[in-house]
């Protein structure tokens, strides 16, 4: 992920249940706290928190919460959703489709293969529309025309075909196989 | 990859205790996520391959759902000859399936997959007197359809479009002097006039140019070839000789030229030349 300087903020549980006095000063913005379920904190906007369907309906149904649990989302894709969202709001306080388009596409350039893969379920989870496109659009991009050795690994599957089932399905199909990238 | 079946991150309305009580991991992709990867796959050659990552892969992509909802990505998207043509620019061998469903009707039913159990497109327009037809090429939009009798013997040939239902009669290709075919490696191909404009400014269509070519081995390297021009409308007859027409395998029509492998080599025939 990368470095830039308004990153999520990440503490531990324990370092954000005490005090923080400058924020109610310097931040006037309502901050919302998510928590993954490795415990890591993550204060948001409330803005960014609103572009998360999931989150926006749950602060519907208890406004006076102020941590959200996401017991099924680790730190690391949260970040990079949270990090995919902070620029969204941003587009839409400036519609600029081209650039938003050129953010979307560095935005999955620099991710690896892996980053892609877990992003997806949490865009899903947190029900954020665009990310999952493009989150999708750009895993079948990276598989387009590769060989299906690539694609097992990518994802990380273990092929249960039989020897004699593969054969077959490569004969059925064997136009499909030819003309493949390098891995 | 673990699966344990579907689930999705939907909350019911009472969220909060949701959010509370989810125990499912997310760390893996449901059905429904990995058919969102997959119907953005740009072609629907690599979706196929896709079918032999694993069994549950092999599971989604062939079902109509999935079929349906490709087709319907790649048109939204204003790609609108892109998965027909890669599904026509094979010979229906490998990508569609024609099967005769009822002998009574004589319907021909097209399957983008051999799994794949119910169908998009019939022949049934094709006119009423034919009840017994094949496909025998294709090339984007359009086959080459085969009417035969009870007697399976050879009666009217076909050009038509399935997703327009227009269809052209051919005139019957030249008779034969006396000659005996090597075997039973005769073979048609459709070629299709490669960025011809498809449609004008108005959005009429124009007529598709095309060759259907129809080789007949009578020896080890030699082959008539009967080509039929779609502008003149007739059949051009010629002896071909050579290794490359030693077999013909794997006919695949593409970029307005028919590839065959002849057991060594691929070989390229343009038509239009």
């Amino acid at each position: 992920m990368s470095s830039s300087t308004d990153s999520p903020t990440l503490t531990t549980e324990t370092t954000q249940l005490s005090p923080q006095p400058d924020t109610e000063t310097a931040k006037p913005t309502k901050k919302i706290t998510l928590k993954s379920s490795d415990n890591q904190i993550f204060e948001v906007e409330e803005s960014v928190a609103m572009e998360f369907a999931t989150v926006k309906s749950f602060f519907e149904d208890s406004p006076s919460t102020d941590t959200v649990p996401l017991p099924n989302v680790t730190a690391k894709p949260l970040s990079q959703v949270i990090e995919f969202c902070k620029e969204q709001i941003k587009f839409k306080a400036n519609p600029d489709e081209a650039q938003k388009k050129k953010y979307n596409a560095e935005f999955v350039t620099e991710k690896s293969d892996k980053d892609l893969v877990d992003m997806i379920p949490v865009a899903n989870y947190l029900e954020i529309k665009d990310l999952l496109d493009v989150l999708n659009q750009a895993v079948a991009d990276r598989i387009e025309n590769k060989s299906v050795e690539y694609v097992r690994s990518f994802f990380g599957i273990d092929n249960d075909f039989t020897a004699e089932e593969e054969a077959a399905l490569r004969r059925e199909h064997a136009w499909a196989y030819e003309g493949v990238d390098e891995d | 990859m673990v699966t344990e079946g579907k689930r999705r991150g939907e909350l019911p309305s009472s969220a909060t205790k949701t959010l509370n009580n989810v125990t499912v991991r997310m760390d893996d992709l449901t059905d429904d996520l990995l058919l969102g990867i997959l119907l953005r796959l740009p072609t629907a050659k690599s979706a196929i391959r896709c079918m032999l990552v694993c069994k549950r892969w092999c599971s989604l992509i062939p079902t109509r759902s999935f079929i349906a909802r490709f087709k319907t990505h790649h048109t939204s998207e204003k790609k609108k000859f892109c998965d027909y043509d890669a599904a026509y620019q094979c010979p229906p061998s490998v990508f569609m399936r024609t099967e005769i469903e009822d002998q009574e009707v004589g319907i021909i039913l097209l399957t983008p997959n051999v799994e794949f159990e119910e169908n998009l497109y019939t022949l049934e327009f094709l006119p009423e007197e034919e009840k017994f037809v094949a496909v025998k090429a294709s090339c984007d939009d359009l086959l080459l359809c085969l009417a035969t009798d009870e007697n399976n013997n050879a009666t009217n040939q076909y050009i038509c479009n399935p997703f327009t239902e227009k269809w052209l009669l051919l005139p019957p290709p030249p008779k034969r002097r006396s000659y005996t075919p090597r075997d039973d490696s005769a073979f048609s191909g459709l070629v299709c006039e490669p960025n011809s404009p498809r449609r004008d400014v108005q959005g009429q269509e124009y007529e598709v140019r095309f060759r259907v070519l129809q080789f007949t081995p009578i020896s080890e390297h030699d082959a008539y070839m009967d080509v039929y021009c779609s502008e003149t409308g007739e059949w051009n007859e010629f002896i071909l000789s050579g290794r490359q027409y030693d077999s013909f395998l794997n006919v695949v029509a593409f970029d307005g030229k028919l590839h065959w492998y002849n057991g060594s080599d691929v070989v390229a025939y343009d038509p239009f030349q």
